[in-house]
């Protein structure tokens, strides 16, 4: 029931955003009447399933799903018995500010930046309101945002090959859409350099 | 009706104690907000767990006792473990359960490989291992990190290897080997996802294979992954804890 709540938070909060997205979105694909909502870098990316991209695809309902998955496998390592060796030790200064202006955000603040960021990134509004009630935005500074953290090349492919990927395929995501139309965001360079290494 | 009737002193207690409890809850709420971190941290140094100063509030960052661990382990095994016992238990190798933190040290050591202790709760960090290391078991790419676990008693509990190449042939040729020695020494996988192929793995970014082994003493897990701008495996060999007939899942 309180998924149902938040994915109709979010819902709406795509409704109201995509109005306001008009202008950069008012021609149809080729061919089709499909017209993406949102603006992000995976707006123009297509699902095999679908032909349209993820966030037109799988909705609220499911990024919902997947950004707490995504979470719990997450604290699951942390808290198992190979603790912070596999995915470092970022994620567990969150909300330390002690540590650097990156972990100022406590976890559950984390939780709905990274759910904004997720949906604004394949193709949905700029900003949403998450099951905590509050409004996130979607467009962030990864590298302002990961500074300090020293990720690594192995954390980051952990990441997302142990995390990330079984949260997405555990919700129903085939593998041909992991490919089309999640894939190329966090497996991209130029973002991965803006993650790696800072 | 009996009438309870409070005196002075008895009213001064309570509205005492409750003020406490109140300036107690207010004082720690704020020391909980991003402003209020200094405070926490300040209260933490007097705190065993924060005996390395300005650490994890939530303590993932300190190194964990035998007894968490162990704990840990009991988890785990407790969502994890299968119903019959592994024919064997293959690790690279290495004998979980058997092998001792100074052997693998010794190891290492003989090979040139390098090994760290992280300062949170992984026990050893063994970076760039040679496939060549691994005599029989056909491996073709080599391990980019080796993440060493160890038990209360100093033996070794589990073993998690990333493997990273840029072509796919090494890494699916490895993942290949795994689940050929997996299925052979303990026994078949519980869930098999996809074959690993070079074919397979090209077919787009982020596809995947895996397998997972479920036994009552021994949980194994291969994924191999294309990431792009390489191909990555990890492979996870766990040692389960014993548990008594008992507790063993009913058939």
């Amino acid at each position: 029931m309180r998924n149902t709540f938040a994915a109709l938070a979010i819902a709406s909060a795509a409704l109201l955003a995509g109005c306001g997205d008009d202008d950069d979105n008012d021609m149809p694909d080729a061919g089709t009447t499909y017209m993406p909502t949102g603006t992000g870098p995976g707006t123009s990316l297509r699902c095999t399933s679908s032909n349209k991209n993820a966030w037109d695809t799988f909705g609220a309902n499911a990024f919902v799903a997947v950004n707490k998955s995504i979470i719990a496998k997450t604290l699951a390592e942390l808290k198992g018995i190979s603790g912070t060796a596999n995915l470092g030790e970022s994620f567990t200064h969150i909300g330390d500010e002690t540590k650097g202006p990156a972990y100022a955000d406590d976890a559950a603040t984390f939780e709905g930046k990274l759910a904004a960021f997720l949906v604004y990134a394949y193709g949905g509004p700029e900003s949403i309101m998450y099951t905590d009630g509050k409004t996130y935005t979607g467009p962030q500074n990864m590298a302002a945002a990961h500074l300090g953290m020293a990720i690594t090349n192995s954390q980051y492919d952990y990441f997302i090959a142990n995390m990330v990927v079984p949260a997405l395929t555990d919700n129903g995501v085939t593998s041909a859409d992991v490919s089309s139309c999640f894939a190329p965001i966090v497996t991209d360079a130029a973002f991965k350099a803006s993650i790696v290494g800072k | 009706m009996t009438r309870f009737v409070l005196t002075r002193a008895m009213r001064r207690a309570l509205v005492s104690i409750a003020g406490v409890a109140v300036l107690f809850t207010a004082v720690m709420g704020y020391a909980h907000t991003p402003s209020g971190r200094p405070l926490l941290k300040w209260m933490g140094m007097s705190m065993p767990q924060a005996a390395s100063a300005a650490g994890c509030p939530l303590g993932y960052d300190v190194k964990q006792s035998p007894e968490q661990k162990e704990a840990a382990r009991q988890r785990f095994a407790a969502a994890y473990r299968g119903e019959s016992a592994a024919l064997a238990r293959p690790a690279l190798g290495f004998d979980l359960e058997q092998t001792t933190r100074e052997a693998l040290l010794e190891w290492a050591q003989a090979h040139g490989v390098k090994c760290t202790v992280p300062r949170s709760q992984g026990d050893l960090d063994c970076a760039d291992v040679p496939a060549s290391l691994f005599p029989g078991l056909k491996r073709e790419a080599d391990i980019r990190n080796l993440w060493v676990t160890f038990g209360a008693d100093g033996r070794l509990v589990s073993l998690i290897a990333v493997s990273r190449a840029v072509e796919a042939a090494p890494i699916s040729a490895t993942f290949r080997a795994a689940n050929a020695t997996l299925a052979t020494l303990a026994g078949p996988a519980l869930k098999r996802d996809g074959e690993g192929s070079v074919e397979e793995l090209k077919q787009g970014l982020l596809r995947q294979a895996s397998a997972e082994y479920r036994f009552q003493d021994f949980y194994a897990l291969t994924r191999v992954t294309n990431m792009g701008d390489g191909f990555v495996l990890t492979e996870e060999y766990r040692a389960l804890p014993k548990v008594a007939a008992r507790e063993l899942p009913s058939r």
